[in-house]
């Protein structure tokens, strides 16, 4: 069985996740509003009532990788000064 | 088979109601009422909480989870800066009296109702500012101009120290006490001048940890306590780090978020005993450097606001952290 379920979600904020949640399940954000959550029952559960939209692996893996790449985008077309001011975005794995 | 008693030398307690957690931690007992076995657990998380009305990045930050305040920092699109304030109650946020200069990369510590916020780019220079919980006022300048220096301490007895040169060419070492009236250099310089360095603690009793110098760009593990006088080396922290959020005293202490190598972007923590760092089992909900924390908060109960992502976007994002002892129940799953 798969270590993880990737859906999407918007952090609407204040129990958008709580702390029973973190210790029920694995919980992490990715850019692009992708949401890395631990496959089990809550885990799922979290997701479906977050009305979040569930991705294959590879799909939450290409917006992360979209957004980044934007971001990389972003960053080469500042000023040398303003590059030195923020680093270029480094490539994002999904567990 | 053994019995419970053949085995640690002592009968389970037999209670019909459980002792308070603090108290039970490494114990076990048998509640009468519930026909259950419990024992007591230090449990740590993050927490989601209402979104900040800006995004923003470097900003400046002090109280704590439940009474903070942020201001200043760059906000998206094209990264304008701002001068914006906005305090958060625990429950909601509001906005409040514009910061006196619009800076980001700036030294903030106090509380909600009593903050000083200091330096910054592109313009901070030597000005320091005072919050009273409404409005800012200027104060009198530092002695050396600096960005991305640490603070510690309250409105009557301060301190910023470390930073780097506006633009950031060089790091500064230099500490400056704030008496409540004016900045006044002290006698003690960090061993590791280095910008982006996180403070803690108070103007006599403070810690620095993290940081970060460039180039070649180096993400500091130095971990340094200040007694009033002089700043000591003391455990490094596991890696280095940059741009992480603070909370809590030179004694117990709570570095988490910021960028770290090889992840950019960290959602751990670490925790600071006096004496040792070690990583907490929380991880923060959304991974984040450049955020706001609760420089008068706890080791144990602190706040993370805004922030930059891994992609790199500003965000709103806002997280309660809690690390306490819960009374659970053994179950055989």
């Amino acid at each position: 069985m798969a270590l993880f379920i990737y859906g999407t979600a918007t952090n609407y904020g204040k129990n958008f996740f709580t702390h029973e949640d973190r210790r029920n399940f694995f919980l992490r954000g990715y850019p692009a509003e992708v949401w890395v959550v631990g496959n089990n029952e809550k885990g799922a559960l979290w997701l479906a009532e977050k009305n979040g939209v569930e991705k294959t692996k590879a799909e939450a893996q290409a917006l992360v990788t979209a957004e980044i790449e934007a971001g990389k985008a972003a960053w080469d077309a500042l000023s040398d000064e303003d590059q030195k001011r923020r680093s270029r975005p480094g490539d994002v794995t999904i567990p | 088979m053994a019995t419970y008693k053949e085995i640690f030398g002592k009968k389970v307690q037999y209670l019909s109601s459980d002792p308070p957690a603090s108290a039970g931690e490494g114990q076990v007992w048998y509640n009468s009422t519930s026909d259950t076995f419990k024992t007591s657990l230090m449990t740590a998380a993050w927490a989601s909480a209402p979104v900040a009305p800006t995004p923003k990045r470097s900003g400046g930050s002090a109280g704590t989870q439940t009474a903070n305040v942020i201001w200043g920092g760059q906000t998206p699109p094209g990264n304008p800066i701002t001068n914006i304030t906005a305090e958060y109650n625990g429950s909601a946020w509001t906005t409040s009296g514009t910061y006196g200069a619009s800076v980001y990369g700036l030294c903030g510590f106090g509380t909600q109702t009593a903050a000083i916020g200091q330096g910054g780019h592109p313009g901070g220079g030597p000005t320091a500012f005072e919050y009273n919980g409404a409005s800012w006022a200027a104060t009198p300048g530092v002695n050396t101009a600096c960005s991305t220096a640490g603070g510690a301490g309250t409105t009557a007895a301060g301190l910023k120290f470390g930073g780097a040169t506006i633009p950031f060419a060089s790091t500064i070492n230099a500490s400056e006490e704030w008496t409540g009236t004016a900045w006044t250099t002290s006698p003690g310089n960090l061993n590791t001048g280095r910008g982006y360095v996180s403070g803690f603690g108070t103007q006599t009793a403070a810690l620095g940890a993290g940081g970060y110098t460039s180039p070649p760009t180096v993400r500091h593990t130095s971990t340094e306590t200040y007694d009033g006088l002089t700043w000591t080396a003391s455990t490094a922290l596991p890696i280095g780090r940059m741009q992480g959020a603070a909370s809590g005293t030179q004694t117990a202490a709570f570095y988490y978020g910021g960028s770290t190598i090889p992840t950019s972007t960290a959602g751990d923590g670490q925790t600071w005993d006096g004496l040792a760092w070690t990583t907490s089992p929380a991880s923060l909900g959304t991974p984040r450097r450049n955020l706001g924390g609760s420089p008068a908060g706890t080791s144990t109960v602190a706040l993370a606001t805004c922030g930059t992502d891994a992609s790199p976007t500003d965000v709103t994002n806002t997280e309660e952290f809690t690390n306490v002892e819960t009374v659970a129940t053994i179950t055989t799953s």
